[in-house]
């Protein structure tokens, strides 16, 4: 029954005005697993993951988090459950990165109380884990993309939700932070027992280091499931209307063209 | 002289904290803190001490202690200064503190929410709907009083809530506020308000010094109950504000970041503009249109403190006190005979601060 899955979306369709952009969403989420999703530029993928954050307005009874509507649930309540990574981020003013940091314990504090021991705690652990110790006390607007990056998912982590979405975390960075962002992802949805649901556009990523991917195009799911067996060479073609080449080596596939 | 004052102050503070490290900015707050309480009071009381009246500064500590209890059956004062002091000098004083308060933090509270450097108080056409409001009360020659404010004073204060609220609703889309409809609709209505204002003078021609004085500001009027109805409306506004700062924080980052960790960003902006903008329309009732403090205290203290609205607010609110009071007691010292506005001292101090300002960021603005 829904209350055992995580987090289920159904039948979701949903339009900007009268444009539509997505139709008939479905899938199931379960904890420690890594999801992809995939799909050309304008293919629904960012307004599903903020439909999921909340950021749009969602209709009814169409995503639940341990059967609740999340249609119902006030933002604060909605905050202890999922975070999200969004694509761009104003870090134009000089808060710290401890700050930023502390900003993901906002749902656990109230105007009476401020901020707690706890969440000193929770904001040293998740400094230790995402390695930003040494930046703790460096103002953001100073960071480098890839330092920045980690730091609004370190916010993520401090904000303790069982599901942490992304919105293309990876891809105005180099292949160093590439790498050492998604390691860090897979950590943390293995250890803590998280749901990570990411957008990727980098096909090799998604394949070599998901668990589970949905291809989306104009709105639609196409295909879900095993990366390897999403992502042939005929579903890549039909989705971006694109011819691959599927190389293997090392027991790892490469999509070239 | 004052900004100069705090750009070296902000250096200084800033080689010091890299030095030291972040455990030196939690004291250093608080020592920023303790100087500008002090400045104020020192602020407050050579302010009493100038004027035509010659009351040094010695009288004054002697006429505030004699007030006190216990304490005050040693100090003894003599009746005109106690006058001097307590009903002429010591209400206007408190006025500007006020105003300069209220300014300052509302000032704050705009250019968080909108994440943007140029906004200030009167974005929401409190400043417009203030001076068409006076405009109408003087040439309509209405006898009204409500404690100690004039029909002048009333009709800004409606005038200047009638046009914040049709401002806000002419903007606003679906519960949110995009900043450039929102400065455009400011901007017509500025105009037509202008327009309507002129073309009334054109008719009254005898009122346009009284209605073009009171614009410009000034603290001349200040008596006790308008500085207890400015007093109540700015203390609570500025403690609901503080309780905000950390959702302001998050703001500035970002409407979607925001809201992923849980502020019901679209809500709070709304109450957030809406008691801010009566906070601006309840000075410049008081005491006429006073520019630009709104404007460039929060960023003269942002250099100091950092964007964290939890340090920024309270500092912004003591440094616009002091700066008010500064710039009130210029305007009321420098002439023998008359008087200057406030708004005069402020828009030259603040004119050419707000140029620096635009010049400096004139990337980020276009």
């Amino acid at each position: 029954m829904s209350y055992e899955i995580p987090l289920q979306v159904k039948n979701l369709s949903f339009a900007y005005d009268r444009l539509d952009v997505l139709h008939l969403v479905e899938g199931d989420f379960y904890q420690g697993t890594f999801y992809g999703i995939a799909g050309p530029n304008g293919s629904g993928k960012s307004t599903w993951l903020k439909l999921m954050a909340g950021l749009n307005n969602c209709p009814h009874n169409r995503i639940h988090i341990f059967g609740q509507d999340i249609h119902k649930m006030p933002r604060m309540t909605l905050a202890k459950k999922i975070s999200f990574v969004p694509q761009m981020f104003n870090m134009k003013y000089a808060f710290t990165v401890e700050e930023v940091i502390m900003m993901g314990r906002y749902p656990y504090t109230n105007r009476m109380t401020n901020i707690t021991k706890k969440d000193h705690d929770k904001v040293e652990s998740t400094l230790l884990e995402t390695n930003l110790m040494p930046l703790r006390n460096r103002y953001v607007n100073e960071l480098s993309g890839g330092e920045l990056q980690r730091v609004v998912i370190a916010r993520a982590i401090a904000q303790d939700t069982d599901i942490i979405l992304l919105d293309e975390p990876i891809s105005h960075l180099d292949i160093h932070y590439q790498f050492e962002i998604i390691a860090l992802l897979k950590e943390i949805c293995r250890k803590q027992n998280k749901i990570v649901i990411s957008v990727l556009h980098d096909l090799n990523i998604t394949m070599n280091h998901c668990d589970h991917i949905f291809l989306m195009k104009e709105g639609r799911i196409i295909k879900q499931g095993e990366p390897l067996k999403i992502l042939t060479e005929e579903n890549i073609d039909e989705v971006y209307n694109l011819k691959v080449n599927m190389l293997i080596n090392h027991d790892k596939k490469w999509i070239t063209w | 002289m004052l900004l100069k004052l705090w750009r070296a102050y902000s250096i200084r503070r800033h080689s010091r904290t890299v030095e030291a490290g972040d455990h030196m900015t939690k004291s250093m707050t608080k020592i920023n803190f303790i100087i500008a309480m002090a400045l104020l009071l020192l602020t407050i009381a050579v302010s009493a001490t100038m004027g035509s009246a010659n009351i040094s500064l010695g009288d004054f500590v002697e006429t505030i202690f004699s007030k006190l209890p216990i304490v005050g059956t040693y100090f003894e004062t003599t009746g005109s200064h106690e006058t001097i002091i307590f009903n002429l000098r010591l209400p206007r004083i408190i006025l500007a503190l006020l105003a300069g308060m209220g300014l300052s933090v509302t000032g704050c509270v705009f250019q968080g929410v909108f994440s943007n450097p140029m906004a200030e108080p009167y974005l929401l056409g409190v400043s417009s709907g203030a001076a068409f409001g006076a405009t109408l009360a003087a040439v309509m020659e209405i006898q009204m009083r409500f404690l100690s404010f004039t029909t002048v004073s009333l009709f800004a204060f409606i005038g200047a809530v009638t046009v914040m609220l049709l401002i806000y609703k002419l903007a606003v889309v679906k519960g949110e506020l995009p900043v450039s409809v929102l400065l455009l609709s400011g901007l017509a209505v500025n105009y037509f308000l202008s327009a309507l204002i002129t073309l009334i003078m054109t008719f009254n021609q005898e009122q346009v010094e009284s209605v073009y004085f009171w614009t410009l500001g000034s603290f001349k009027n200040a008596s006790w109950d308008k500085v207890s109805l400015v007093l109540l409306v700015v203390g609570i506004s500025i403690i609901y504000i503080y309780k905000h700062s950390s959702e302001l924080d998050m703001i500035m980052m970002g409407d979607e970041q925001a809201k992923s960790v849980g502020v019901e960003v679209d809500k709070l902006k709304k109450r957030l503009l809406i008691v801010s903008s009566l906070v601006a329309a309840v000075i410049v009732a008081s005491s006429g249109i006073i520019g630009f403090v709104g404007l460039i205290i929060p960023h003269g203290v942002r250099l100091i403190t950092g964007p964290s609205h939890r340090k920024l607010m309270p500092m912004a609110a003591i440094s616009g006190g002091i700066f008010l009071i500064i710039c009130d007691t210029i305007a009321r010292v420098t002439l023998n005979n008359k008087e200057l506005s406030v708004g005069i001292i402020t828009a030259l101090c603040g004119v050419p601060f707000f140029l620096w300002l635009l010049y400096k960021h004139r990337k980020l603005v276009g």
